[in-house]
């Protein structure tokens, strides 16, 4: 196992390795010379049957024994007095080696923390959040790299403000143009139908019993769409909070493409036990969706593939289809409220699937080509069981 | 509690410095698994000290210094000590006929022996008997140390608890079931 040291593991662990090794052989040193000494020192052999000499006088004899006691303290001293050294110097090395780490340490922790903190504000940038402002204070180069950090969140989040807002307008623009757009499409018919009763009021009024059930039926027919699309937008606006438990998505998918089977070519491949952890209802929103996409996509003959596999730990889904398929520009824009290739479409089905896959915590691509047909790729994690 | 926790630290930070950066290891003295009894009124202890006068001792001794050994008996009751005796062994060395004296001061004896080897048995046995009624004592603690030398000739005092390391050798005995620890 490769273990792959942090910047201030590996220099307090060079610091430690220097420092106890340095220390380690000077301490070597003198105590190498302190031996010497002693055995310099030992190489003295006094005789001590010397002190039984019989001296010539009684000043001779005590200066002779007073000359050995002399020796023995001095030998007794060095033993004692090397011992002394061994002990307190390698003591006082150890306790100079912690202190210097903690001061070390300190020191290090001065420097590091401001860029610890650097590197948490960077995430909470990068998760969006610019309401960021590190303390200006430090040493001369971190107090400059705080204060330009400081200045550089403070524009990210004038520009994100400016931004939110010309997106903010840019919806709205789009959506009152869509609106309008849609709105006018089923308003044609209606008023067309209305005046065609009108005018067969006045002028033949025979004729108006005959044509009335055709122009009732166009005006129901397009308040309906009206309905449909009013409905779309109700739905992308109240999308809800997941509540997500064990599913088998076999099942779903069963119960969604029942009703298409008996006219379209729909097949489903996959283990039937296998679980994920998914929001039901959402799960059938999104299918059903995706499924009304590539019969929508189709002209003729369709044909619809949905296979799913467990990969690692997640679950792949795949539904390919054998449509028109979509072209490069509109495959980046597929997911995008309120766009839509489709001459009904509203452009929120695939928006809404889209949010309805992250907050499911999932994941969603798309392939395509002209002619050939589209491929949905869906993600999702596997149950806890099965992880 | 407070003197045992700061004897721990010292022994614990003199140890790791030796570990880390010297070759001295000192003696680990010990005491022997001791024989004990408790009468009615009277105890009796006796055990040996061990590994605590090797090394540098016996030219230490021949200084003609005394060198003084203090054992404490401590008798304590409900955790609080009732009663500490303390007595020493003592050693003088003899130049003149290269003689050692051993003071033995719980049995006010005084010998003199001419083997080191003899010296060192005899210091180091501890054999001692006192009297105390049972029911006033739950634990026993003997602790032998060293007392610091001065060697005049040089005009220094040497703290001689370094030659055990600063480690005090210990003998606990439970006085109830006279379970001992070393």
């Amino acid at each position: 196992m490769k273990i792959k040291l942090s910047f201030r593991a590996s220099i307090i662990t060079l610091f430690i390795v220097v420092f106890g090794l340095s220390s380690y052989v000077l301490n070597n040193f003198f105590t190498h010379q302190q031996e010497n000494t002693a055995l310099a020192f030992d190489n003295i052999q006094f005789d001590e049957s010397l002190i039984q000499l019989e001296f010539s006088t009684e000043a001779d004899s005590i200066r002779a024994h007073r000359l050995i006691n002399r020796y023995r303290q001095s030998l007794a001293s060095i033993k004692l007095n090397m011992n002394e050294t061994k002990i307190y110097s390698s003591t006082l090395l150890l306790m100079i080696l912690v202190a210097t780490i903690a001061v070390f340490m300190t020191l290090f922790n001065l420097i590091i923390r401001p860029f610890n903190r650097m590197i948490s504000a960077t995430e909470s940038i990068k998760q969006g959040d610019f309401d960021i402002n590190l303390p200006e204070r430090g040493f001369k180069e971190i107090l400059h790299l705080n204060k330009s950090f400081n200045q550089m969140s403070t524009e990210l989040a004038l520009t994100q403000k400016k931004l939110i807002e010309t997106e903010k307008l840019i919806i709205w623009k789009e959506i009152s143009r869509m609106l309008a757009h849609e709105i006018k499409n089923p308003l044609t018919p209606i008023n067309l139908s209305i005046q065609r009763l009108e005018e067969k009021y006045i002028t033949n009024q025979e004729d108006l019993l005959r044509i009335f059930p055709e122009a009732a039926e166009t005006i129901h027919q397009e308040i309906r769409n009206l309905q449909n699309l009013a409905r779309s937008f109700s739905d992308f606006a109240r999308i809800n909070e997941p509540v997500q438990s064990l599913m088998k998505p076999v099942e779903s998918l069963k119960e969604i493409i029942k009703p298409y089977r008996h006219q379209y070519d729909i097949s489903l491949q996959g283990d039937a036990d296998l679980e994920i952890n998914f929001d039901s209802t959402h799960f059938y929103q999104i299918m059903t969706n995706l499924v009304q996409n590539s019969i929508d996509a189709c002209e003729n003959d369709c044909c619809i593939k949905i296979v799913f596999e467990k990969i690692k730990n997640k679950v792949k889904i795949s539904l390919k289809d054998n449509g028109s398929g979509i072209s490069e520009d509109n495959l980046k824009k597929i997911f995008q409220p309120y766009f839509s290739s489709k001459a009904k479409g509203t452009g929120l089905g695939l928006a809404v699937v889209k949010r309805l896959i992250d907050i499911n915590q999932a994941e969603i691509f798309v392939e395509s080509e002209i002619g050939s047909g589209t491929e949905f790729i869906i993600w999702c994690l596997l149950s806890n069981q099965e992880e | 509690m407070f003197n045992v926790l700061a004897d721990k630290i010292i022994f614990g930070v003199v140890s790791a410095g030796m570990i880390l950066f010297s070759s001295f290891q000192g003696n680990k003295a010990t005491f022997t698994s001791p024989e004990f009894v408790a009468n009615q009124n009277r105890f009796y202890i006796s055990t040996t000290l061990e590994n605590a006068f090797e090394n540098d001792f016996e030219d230490i001794i021949r200084s003609g210094e005394e060198i003084f050994i203090d054992f404490e008996i401590k008798l304590e009751k409900n955790s609080s000590v009732s009663k500490s005796i303390i007595f020493s062994h003592s050693i003088i060395y003899n130049a003149m006929d290269h003689s050692y004296t051993l003071k033995l001061e719980e049995h006010e004896s005084e010998q003199h022996i001419f083997e080191y080897s003899d010296l060192l048995h005899r210091l180091s046995i501890i054999d001692y008997s006192f009297e105390e009624y049972v029911q006033e004592v739950n634990t026993i603690t003997l602790t032998a140390s060293i007392r610091n030398v001065n060697l005049p000739s040089l005009n220094k005092q040497y703290d001689m608890m370094m030659l055990w390391n600063f480690r005090k050798p210990k003998i606990v005995l439970n006085v109830t079931d006279y379970k001992n620890e070393n």
